[in-house]
């Protein structure tokens, strides 16, 4: 392989490195695979959402789904590496910046903050259970009935 | 007594890891009782040294004084009302002597609330939201560092600001463009034993300040993915003085105050920058030939650069100036002793996050004036010192 590679014409080995980059490129971002995956509870009829509609959802701001069911939003300890990767991956925001979002609402008497799971199994565990739940766990598993996307 | 104090120091070296193992162990997070009912909570405990001048407490040689404790609830009893309180006892000095008090206990009707648009009302006892740390500015895991910025947020004023007894209307949108809530509020607060007569008259009274009647709202857009904040704040706080008759030298006069702040943040992943700019009109009448009356401008703001080296480890610079009366910058026509009139601070903290829940922060102050001094824990004024620096460490515990 590689020596047909480099006894090729010179003009394709010149520029072998920068295609493969701009292949890499050009590769639509499957590289998701690697991003915590929504999950909701099966009462949630919602498909996809946006990364704006989820942004405001962790961020508090959204409190009802679009046919009027309370949203209930759970997500892991700030440390946890699927947290951070869903708030900056997912969301585009900073684990930080959630935490102070939610603290303002917590100690000023506006709103609450989300519940937070120890782990990923009760993640599961809460979002199965609870109507109007919305939550993320690292990758999907088979059960997993509810997976939203982001549009 | 050597042998006492030996004995102290062992039964200190012992007690102290086992404490703190088992505060450690301490749950991070709100007890969630139903999905319906959350309990959250602090603790903070500072220790200030300070030379010269007495800040929350008897500071100067050093001081434990500045202690806070905090709980508070919210329960979602239906889909459209919430009720939410918040109970604190907070010792800092003289104005605040540690009796719990509620900060906030309120119930929240959502008039309307679909996917992306909120309407509602509070009632009861509400926060006022002045800025951005006022309705969070009791609250030490939700604060900027150790005090709310002096300069803005000066602690001559708190009781009537922090929160009013009332009502409010409000409203969120979420949109493509970001977030804004508008508030508009109406109530009356306890202006606080002595706080209001230092504040107009640098000294205690024989007569009082009556409940303060508070009205204003706050605009605020804020922009999530990017990062960005921004308020406009308005409040008007009123107060009548009740003379103690007949010793009082003064007469039945007001106090009305109208106070505007503009606030900017930005963050990004590293980085943190924040700038309020406070403008207050104070108006005192009608206290008869022993206090003229006038009309009076002041200016406060502050900028804060916040850097993130680590998740759990950030550095702050802040300076922030306040000045009394715009007519008088240099407070050398209408105070005494002149640098009451002024207060120019520059800040520098840490902030360790080191355990869920926990937070270590420490920091030096320069003060070059005593306009934010408090009478009441600094009585003789003309004993005050200009330049006076502040060394503080504060250990917070929140869940």
């Amino acid at each position: 392989m590689q020596a047909r590679i480099s006894t090729g014409p010179w003009i394709l080995r010149c520029l072998r490195t920068p295609l493969l980059t701009a292949f890499l490129w050009l590769i639509p971002p499957f590289a998701a695979a690697d991003n915590p995956v929504i999950i909701s509870h099966p009462s949630v009829y919602a498909q996809s959402l946006s990364r704006d509609a989820l942004l405001a959802m962790f961020a508090m701001r959204s409190q009802r789904w679009s046919d009027g069911q309370p949203v209930k939003v759970f997500v892991l300890n700030k440390d946890h590496p699927t947290h951070k990767a869903f708030a900056t991956e997912v969301l585009g925001t900073y684990p930080y910046q959630l935490e102070r979002i939610w603290r303002r609402l917590v100690y000023s008497g506006t709103g609450r903050a989300p519940q937070v799971c120890a782990d990923e199994a009760e993640m599961r565990h809460k979002v199965l259970s609870t109507p109007g739940a919305i939550g993320y766990v690292g990758t999907i598993e088979e059960g997993d009935l509810n997976v939203i996307r982001v549009e | 007594m050597s042998s006492v104090l030996s004995k102290k120091m062992r039964l200190n070296t012992t007690s102290v890891p086992v404490a703190m193992i088992t505060l450690l162990s301490l749950p991070a997070h709100a007890m969630e009782f139903t999905e319906d009912l959350a309990i959250h909570g602090f603790v903070s405990q500072t220790y200030i040294d300070t030379t010269g001048n007495n800040y929350f407490g008897r500071s100067d040689g050093g001081s434990f004084d500045f202690r806070e404790v905090g709980i508070n609830s919210y329960w979602q009893a239906h889909e459209n009302v919430n009720f939410a309180a918040q109970l604190i006892s907070r010792n800092a000095g003289r104005e605040s002597d540690s009796d719990p008090r509620f900060d906030f206990a309120l119930a929240d009707i959502h008039v309307y609330s679909d996917f992306d648009t909120r309407f509602g009302m509070r009632l009861g006892r509400i926060k006022i939201p002045l800025g951005l740390h006022n309705t969070t500015r009791d609250a030490p895991s939700a604060r900027n560092g150790i005090f709310a910025p002096a300069s803005v947020y000066f602690e001559q004023f708190r009781n009537a600001l922090v929160s009013t007894d009332g009502g409010s209307v409000y409203g969120n949108l979420h949109r493509p463009w970001g977030d804004l809530s508008v508030e508009l509020y109406a109530g009356t607060s306890d202006p606080g034993a002595q706080e209001m007569e230092y504040y107009v008259f640098k000294q205690s009274t024989p007569g009082h300040f009556e409940d303060a009647s508070m009205h204003g709202g706050q605009v605020m857009y804020e922009a999530l993915d990017s990062g960005l904040r921004f308020a406009l704040s308005y409040t008007r706080p009123s107060l009548d003085y009740q003379p103690l008759a007949p010793f009082d030298p003064l007469m039945g006069g007001h106090v009305i105050s109208d106070m505007l702040l503009y606030s900017g943040q930005y963050n990004t992943e590293f980085w943190t920058f924040t700038a309020e700019y406070l403008l207050m009109i104070n108006n005192v009448k009608g206290f008869g030939p022993a206090f003229d009356d006038f009309r009076g401008k002041g200016e406060s703001y502050y900028a804060q650069v916040d850097y993130r080296y680590r998740p759990d480890l950030s550095l702050s610079l802040r300076y922030g100036e306040q000045i009394v009366n715009d007519k008088d910058r240099d407070g050398d026509k209408k105070f005494n002793p002149p640098y009451l009139g002024f207060g120019k601070n520059w800040m520098f903290g840490l902030q360790w996050d080191f355990a869920p829940g926990w937070i270590v922060r420490a920091e030096y102050h320069h003060t070059d004036g005593a306009a934010w001094l408090s009478g009441a824990d600094n009585p003789v004024l003309s004993e005050t010192r200009r330049k006076w620096e502040t060394y503080a460490v504060q250990l917070v515990y929140s869940f």
